[in-house]
């Protein structure tokens, strides 16, 4: 299939419309990312076009790849295996591995085709979406950030053991490299006014995120030592000296305590402990966090409410607290019990409390722009508008406390509204994907396990006495480990019912029973099929495709067009390799750079399992000019699919009696079994010769 | 449904060779379900042969068109463009594809790609059995639905030869002896007194023997006008 045919397929696919279901990591995602697409690239080690696909989506890829809270994994249909795909490690390691994350990619100019102008205030992941997103359409916009450095909470909020500074950097460098203008040290409100911006541009964007930190209305918070949450991060990330006692306690059970006690952990050997009103599987941080910070040394105090902060000479000594029994009601709205009569008590010099975040919104006094009583914006969702028609606002003023990348999608979102609003129109939003339901249990407890690849972390010894980035990202072996895991959700068989010849073959060869006749035509149910594409490979019609096949028979076209070319600067003996993606690494060579060794006249193409390999695909490779054809298949007990290995060896055997045929030689077309113990440097030593 | 299987390539390869511009067309029907002339085998095949002619050092444009049915006039049609541009057409359909093709385009080589062999259908995935004669007067309601005319060598007609051994048959031991089949059965459906029946001579007028078989619905025609 040509590369045009691939796309008009692609385009016309009936899958693709409305009528099939999305893989639940990208319904999950709240930009949608097409995480599918872009781990079957790197399990193929075509990084480019992975990164591709992630930055569609997302303009800050090596900071979501390292924080991000990945709802895409708790939605993964893996997780019904074994355990999810490692979705957001593999994001990262797209970024370190082609030094998109190093800054050494640089992003380039998009001219400015538009009169019209758009302030966006504040810098962090919102502001900077949306500022993209304009920027790349040929507005002119101009990001205004009270603080020096722009990112917002990326950069004061999390700490760089979590997101070290340069790569912040590096990802905002290649936002604002589009065309944006960015003023920092420009406080709204203070350094210029709300209204010049208003009587200055188009469109005015509020991005400005929730910078305040609330405090608790219990006796002593006004003590020396007591101190809130940002203000600390914001000091620590700035490399500003902190007074802070040796016994100290933080207050709060979310990702911004947690934050903070690690990051305390790390100023000296401090004793570190968290007071938090929920049961430690209700507290709202996420897992992973939690079990750093325990591994770190943070001791956890789980349904305790502070009654109150004791002192002695004006300084805190003491945390007085009460159980608490329950922390919501039956609606789950936040509305805690308390068992007054069991009490505790925690000597301390430092409380740090990190209860929950607020805007500073009083910049927008006189402006027309309207905050109600309880000091939140009024702010339509439907058309991203505040009370003042040509400003919008976005990211956690709007949306509350959450993740980066719900901030992100907000940001995306306020774009598509200030542009709509501009051209006169009512927006277009991103509509939300109906994700494919579970693996039918049968089926997950026959599939291949295999675990999700662990991410290399510092040693904890090493851990709380410095900001060192504590996870150190995928080895490139791990990386095409844990991509090819995918089930390629929704990417499976799909019939053509106008050339199913009802011959039977998808029902009788699929490894998980998947195909079924309904009337006279094959129909494979995408909840239950694992998208091995066997049967697309057998199928005498040709009447199925598998989107994951058609992908892999592109890379096959361009591997054979280029073969054509470097055939003939070869010389004699080109020789073509079909590697399974799978078998790859369970040689005994694991960590061997197949690419990196590759002998000279030994082309190699990474195919998902070689039972989707077709008898004309092979002979193909010969008639443009492979003098020898090998494949590897995973040995029978390993194959990722059940029966690819057999289905192969039959199949590869047919292809050898036409060989014999036509006088080239079956010999010519050889098979390797991967297995444990099996070398593929060997197999390409003996190849190239 | 009709079984064939495709002709060793070597001598696929003997008969096209001498075309530069050879056609290879397929056939959805039958011969994709046995196997033998599907889109999956068409391009199989048509990669072989551009790989041996290659391999021959012959310039040959080798392109493939399939056909939904190809014993029908109308299915044929579309391809008209393509087959006169042809040197030469290579059909995987079964023997009535070839001729229909044959028959549209007179002047044109038309060689078959396919060995048509039988009516049959599959006993398992890869295996396929022969078992209808079309004799043109069917006698599966004595013989248990078991044909002998199809499946015993020697088309007997009223129970086994002398060959018959331990349930197989003489020509060969991998062969079931037909009517050791039609005895079980009917024996195990209580009807073993129509093996006592005696079957005359068969007319085998509406086989083979009467000359090339018609069947005319004139219900079905279409009226000229
Ligand atoms: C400690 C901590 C840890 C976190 N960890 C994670 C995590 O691991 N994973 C995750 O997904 N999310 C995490 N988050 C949440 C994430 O950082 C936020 O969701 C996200 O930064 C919100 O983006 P935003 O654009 O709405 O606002 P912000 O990031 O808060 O940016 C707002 C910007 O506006 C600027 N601004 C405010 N007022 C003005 C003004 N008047 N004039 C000019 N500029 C102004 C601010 O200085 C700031 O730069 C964490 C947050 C915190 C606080
Ligand atoms: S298995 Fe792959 S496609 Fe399916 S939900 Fe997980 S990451 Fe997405
Ligand atoms: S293998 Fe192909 S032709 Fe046969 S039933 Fe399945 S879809 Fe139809
Ligand atoms: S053979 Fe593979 S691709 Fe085809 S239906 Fe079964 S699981 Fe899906
Ligand atoms: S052995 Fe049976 S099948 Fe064979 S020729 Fe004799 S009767 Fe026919």
């Amino acid at each position: 299939m040509s590369e045009e045919n691939h796309i008009e397929h692609q385009a016309n696919c009936p899958k693709k419309g409305h009528l099939w279901p999305a893989p639940p990591c990208q319904a999950a995602c709240p930009v949608q990312t097409d995480a599918r697409q872009y781990l079957s690239l790197i399990a193929r080690e075509r990084y480019h076009e992975a990164l591709d696909v992630i930055m569609e989506a997302n303009p800050l890829p090596s900071v979501i790849g390292r924080i991000c809270a990945h709802p895409c994994e708790q939605a993964c249909r893996r997780g019904q295996v074994e355990d999810p795909i490692a979705i957001c490690h593999l994001k990262r390691f797209v970024t370190d591995k082609l030094g998109y994350s190093d800054g050494k990619v640089k992003v380039g100019l998009v001219p400015q085709t538009k009169e019209k102008s758009i302030a966006v205030v504040g810098s962090g992941p919102s502001g900077l979406t949306a500022a993209h997103d304009l920027a790349r359409h040929g507005y002119k916009v101009t990001i205004y950030e009270k603080n020096a450095k722009p990112g917002g909470m990326l950069r004061y909020g999390i700490l760089d053991f979590r997101l070290p500074p340069a790569v912040l950097d590096a990802d905002i460098e290649n936002v604002l490299a589009v065309g944006i203008e960015l003023k920092t040290g420009v406080n709204i409100g203070k350094e210029v006014d709300f209204q010049d911006l208003i009587n200055d541009n188009d469109a005015v964007l509020i991005a400005v995120g929730l910078s305040a930190s609330r405090s608790l209305p219990i006796d002593g918070v006004d003590l020396d030592g007591v101190h809130l949450a940002i203000p600390v991060l914001e000091a620590i990330n700035e490399g500003q000296s902190v007074e802070l006692g040796n016994d100290v306690v933080v207050v709060g059970g979310g990702n911004v305590a947690v934050d903070v006690a690690r990051s305390v952990r790390r100023l000296g050997n401090k004793s570190v402990k968290m007071v938090c009103l929920e049961a430690r599987d209700e507290m709202p941080a996420h897992d992973w966090e939690i079990e750093d910070a325990l591994v770190e040394g943070v001791e956890m105090h789980c349904s305790w409410g502070p009654d109150k902060i004791v002192g002695k000479h004006g300084r805190v000594s003491g945390l007085d607290f009460k159980e608490c029994t329950c922390v919501f009601d039956e609606d789950r709205k936040f509305s805690p019990q308390f068992n007054e009569e069991k009490r505790n008590v925690l000597p301390a010099d430092t409380i740090i409390l990190a209860i929950g975040q607020a805007g500073e919104l009083g910049f927008l006094e006189y402006s027309g722009v309207k905050v109600t009583d309880s000091g939140r914006l009024e702010f339509n969702h439907e058309t991203m508008q505040t009370s003042h028609p040509m400003v919008f606002a976005t990211g956690e003023i709007t949306s509350g406390p959450g993740a980066a990348i719900r901030a992100i999608a907000g940001g995306h979102r306020a774009a598509a509204a200030i542009e709509a609003f501009l051209d006169e129109r009512t927006p277009v939003y991103q509509e939300p994907l109906e994700a494919l339901d579970s693996v039918p249990e049968h089926i997950a407890a026959s599939m291949y396990k295999t675990p999700r690849r662990r991410m290399p972390k510092l040693p904890d010894e090493e851990r709380s006495t410095d900001f060192k980035e504590v996870e150190l990202g995928y080895s490139e072996e791990d990386a095409l480990r844990e991509a090819a895991r995918c089930l390629g959700c929704t990417a499976g068989a799909f019939v053509d019912e106008s050339k199913c010849a009802a011959c039977l073959t998808c029902v009788r060869i699929c490894p998980y029973g998947v195909p079924e006749m309904v009337g006279d035509k094959a129909y494979m149910n995408p909840q239950a099929c694992q998208s091995c594409g066997f049967c697309a490979s057998e199928c005498p019609a040709k009447a199925i495709t598998v989107d994951l096949t058609e992908e892999h028979l592109l890379a096959l076209q361009i591997g054979l067009d280029t073969l054509e070319v470097e055939v003939a600067h070869l010389g004699a003996g080109p020789r073509v390799g079909f590697v399974c993606q799978f078998g790859h690494a369970w040689g005994a060579d694991r960590t061997f750079d197949a690419e990196a060794s590759m002998p000279e006249n030994i082309r190699f193409i990474r195919v998902l399992c070689p039972a989707r390999l077709e008898p004309a695909d092979i002979l193909n490779t010969f008639e443009n000019g492979a003098e020898r054809v090998f494949v590897t298949i995973c040995a029978e007990n390993y194959c990722h699919y059940k029966t690819g290995n057999g289905l192969t060896e039959r199949r590869l055997d047919y292809v050898r009696s036409i060989l014999d045929g036509i006088g080239i030689g079956g010999d010519k077309l050889v098979s390797y079994q991967i297995g444990q113990d099996t070398s593929l440097a060997e197999i390409l030593k003996e190849m190239s010769t | 449904m009709i079984v064939g299987s495709q002709k060793p390539i070597e001598e696929i390869i003997a008969t096209t060779c001498d075309y530069k511009r050879l056609l290879v067309i397929g056939c959805g029907a039958c011969v994709t379900v046995c196997f033998a002339g599907g889109e999956r085998e068409t391009e199989a095949l048509a990669s072989g042969l551009r790989l041996a002619m290659k391999h021959k050092k012959i310039k040959a444009e080798i392109e493939v068109e399939m056909n939904v049915r190809q014993c029908e006039w109308e299915f044929i049609e579309p391809l008209a463009d393509k087959v006169e541009a042809a040197d030469a057409v290579l059909s995987t359909a079964c023997g009535v594809g070839v001729q229909f093709l044959a028959e549209r385009f007179p002047e044109k080589r038309i060689l078959p790609a396919l060995n048509t062999s039988f009516m049959g259908g599959p006993t398992e995935q890869g295996v396929w059995l022969e078992n209808c004669g079309g004799c043109g007067n069917c006698i599966l309601a004595s013989t248990g639905g078991i044909c002998p005319i199809a499946r015993c060598a020697k088309t007997m007609l009223n129970g086994p030869c002398g060959g018959s051994q331990n349930g197989k048959c003489e020509v060969s031991k991998d062969i079931d002896c037909a009517w050791q089949l039609i005895y079980d059965r009917l024996k195990s459906q209580g009807l073993l007194q129509l093996m006592t029946d005696y079957t005359p001579p068969k007319d085998w007028t509406p086989a083979r023997d009467g000359g090339q078989r018609k069947i005319v619905r004139e219900d079905l025609k279409i009226p000229n006008d």
